[in-house]
């Protein structure tokens, strides 16, 4: 039983993450219908200002240690990415706001392709350490056996993520703006909706939680490289088009759906198989649910 | 008038190809003064660490060498050409090399760039790589003219599971990164250690428990640490290189899995410890036997700190051995050009160098060198003696 609460908890935590990156995909999706492949990289460049600004904190003469320094680099990183992502849909996107679909979407390639580059050349191509910000907490020994601290917490940040977005979008202002625009563009802005500026709010809060999850994940694997952001992009990308792309607790369920399947398949058939079975999920939902498991179904061409 | 052009524009390119050969034929009059040997390596990027280690041993040897007035009183000088390990430039690289009028190159570093650098180096260039490990570079038998200082991989399993028969362990697990190098290895553990129970004194109760690849570059490897945990193994062999073997390493300790870890000469380098941290500490790797325990070792890493603030690396040794050994050979032959006397020196007689006695077999393996077994304690690797 310990081996399956295990795998439980290891395919929570995976899929918390690959939740994190993919409501970025999704929310931006049902927006303005756009992919923004660059968002794996605001992913990367999350756990680089983490991992920067934790340089700077923790030595004197600022010197901060446990929950200070993990909490201010955690905003830290959150307001940085935001601001990143905020300036590529103002550089790669509002100008291609009227072209055909296409052209956003080999911009949005470009901007990916970029950004990999510029971290690549500015900061290293080596892997980096990146230390272990999680505060030293006791957890109960019944669950220490199938939960660590660095997981722990991590369900515990995603969780809290998750509520707070699901506040904003359902109680604010804001987010009844972005709900309208998800809905009928057109309308939201003869109703008077800023549309600009709803699009600017959901890159920033997109790009908000792929920091923090570019931060847990260095936490938890205590390295990183300017690649880290290829895979966690494609995870999450599967993970939100699974759940429906567009929809926000479909991209919350495609996750954690992705990580179980993937965990589950790693303890009880073979880790070097685990991608092909979480893949043939994939494909076995679209087959019955072509729009995704929250999805509408309605023809796209991408 | 269209004819007019066509004949003007043929008159211009062939002026254009003889200009051409002018400029090509002159580095090679330019090589009478000194004797100059290729070197092809990583200098740049993520692997520049190896290549430096090659190229340092290489500037050690040679700086001797001149000192003394030189091989066949010209003085040696050499020529670098960066690949950064990867394949494409490997080939690159090996034409820069041949078109300057090389035909004696040290090198590659990587087991990659040196294959693809040997197929354009063909019959025209003798090559010498002291830290390409893979198997078929000399098994295939088609590259007549290379030869390697180091061992190769094939040498590395074998010590591993004498290591742990020797310790005793029962159970074992394998994990591999699906990769050539990686599973290679992981293959090559389990097709011994199961031959093992065929061998009339192996032990009979070894058993492998678990057999399994991961996803290079995955976020978090927690499900696999599980599999690992719940298999109880004495040890686990891992095939792969360094950086999925940091996360993995440090995520088991993470997890409370104390599983011991043992690995390829992929974790025998600094970038590792750095990575891993404390989970580091207890972890076991093959890796080149140390050579720096001689005396002329000694000076020569005295020396090397005089010149440059990076540490020798793994290869200095090995490189600094494989000019050594060359230099002689074409000592003996009286030029450079005569590949085949060259080799057949390289063959048939040993050279004292600073690695030790140096010969070559008919594949081109170096004789009587190994891997050993190393432990990381207190953030560095101590070797083993069994």
């Amino acid at each position: 039983m310990d081996f399956f609460f295990s795998l439980f908890m290891s395919g929570l935590t995976k899929g918390s993450i690959y939740a994190l990156i993919a409501l970025g995909y999704t929310m931006v999706y049902g927006i303005i219908a756009l992919i923004n492949f660059a968002h794996g990289e605001i992913y990367m460049i999350g756990a680089f200002i983490a991992l920067i600004f934790t340089m700077h904190l923790s030595a004197p003469p600022v010197s901060m240690t446990g929950w200070t320094l993990l909490l201010t680099v955690a905003a830290i990183a959150a307001i940085y990415s935001g601001m990143y992502g905020w300036t590529v849909e103002k550089i790669a996107y509002q100008p291609l706001r009227g072209a055909s679909r296409l052209a956003p979407l080999i911009s949005a390639i470009g901007m990916s392709i970029f950004l990999q580059n510029y971290v690549q050349l500015v900061q290293t191509s080596n892997f980096l350490v990146f230390p272990d910000l999680i505060p030293q907490i006791e957890l109960p020994l019944s669950w220490a056996k199938t939960l660590n601290r660095t997981n722990f917490i991590i369900l515990i940040f995603t969780a809290l993520s998750m509520a707070t977005l699901t506040f904003f979008i359902k109680f604010t202002r804001m987010g009844m703006a972005m709900r309208a625009v998800a809905q009928d563009p057109t309308m939201a802005q003869l109703s008077g909706i800023n549309l600009d500026r709803v699009i600017s709010v959901t890159f920033i809060i997109g790009s908000v939680l792929a920091a923090l999850g570019g931060l847990l994940i260095g936490c938890s694997i205590r390295q990183i490289d300017f690649y880290i952001g290829f895979l966690a992009g494609m995870k999450a990308f599967t993970a939100a088009v699974l759940g429906g792309i567009g929809s926000i607790p479909g991209a919350v369920i495609g996750a954690l759906i992705l990580g179980f399947a993937e965990s589950f398949a790693a303890g009880y058939i073979s880790s070097s198989y685990k991608d092909m079975v979480a893949f043939i999920i994939l494909i076995i939902i679209l087959t019955f649910r072509p729009g995704g498991i929250m999805g509408t179904t309605q023809t796209q061409k991408v | 008038m269209s004819k007019i052009f066509s004949k003007i524009s043929l008159v211009l390119s062939l002026a254009l190809m003889v200009s051409l050969l002018g400029v090509a034929s002159l580095p090679a009059k330019a090589a009478d003064e000194t004797l100059k040997l290729g070197f092809g390596g990583a200098l740049l990027g993520n692997n520049a660490s190896y290549g430096l280690s090659n190229l340092y041993g290489i500037e050690y040897a040679i700086g001797k060498i001149n000192a003394k007035g030189g091989v066949l009183g010209r003085q040696v000088e050499l020529v670098q050409e960066d690949d950064g390990c990867d394949p494409e430039k490997g080939s690159t690289a090996a034409t820069k090399l041949t078109s300057l009028g090389l035909n004696l190159v040290l090198g590659h570093t990587c087991s990659g760039a040196t294959h693809s650098a040997l197929s354009v180096y063909g019959d025209s260039a003798l090559v010498i790589s002291s830290s390409a490990t893979e198997v078929s570079l000399t098994e295939s038998g088609d590259n007549p003219y290379f030869f390697r200082t180091t061992p190769r991989d094939d040498a590395q399993v074998p010590a591993q599971v004498d290591y742990i028969v020797k310790k005793g362990f029962k159970r074992v697990a394998i994990l591999h990164d699906k990769g050539d190098y990686g599973l290679a290895l992981a293959e090559m553990a389990r097709n011994l250690l199961n031959g093992l129970k065929d061998k009339p004194d192996g032990p009979k109760d070894i058993e492998i428990v678990l057999f399994d690849g991961i996803t290079t570059g995955d976020p978090n490897f927690d499900d696999t640490i599980t599999l690992v945990a719940s298999k109880q193994a004495d040890i686990l062999i891992w095939g792969g290189y360094y950086s999925d073997a940091s996360k993995l390493v440090v995520q088991m300790r993470d997890k409370g899995v104390a599983t011991l870890l043992i690995g390829p000469d992929g974790l025998y380098n600094n970038s590792f410890i750095t990575l891993a941290g404390a989970a580091a500490e207890g972890v076991l790797t093959t890796g080149q036997m140390d050579l720096s325990n001689s005396d002329a070792a000694k000076a020569a890493i005295e020396d090397h700190k005089t010149r440059h603030s990076e540490d020798i690396g793994p290869y200095f040794f090995y490189s600094a051995g494989a000019t050594e050994a060359l230099l002689a050979a074409v000592e003996k032959v009286g030029n450079t050009t005569d590949l085949e006397a060259i080799k057949k020196h390289l063959n048939e007689d040993t050279v004292d160098t600073i690695m030790g006695p140096v010969r070559f077999d008919a594949k081109g393996d170096v004789i009587g060198v190994g891997f050993s077994i190393y432990e990381i304690k207190d953030g560095t690797f101590h070797e083993i003696k069994l």
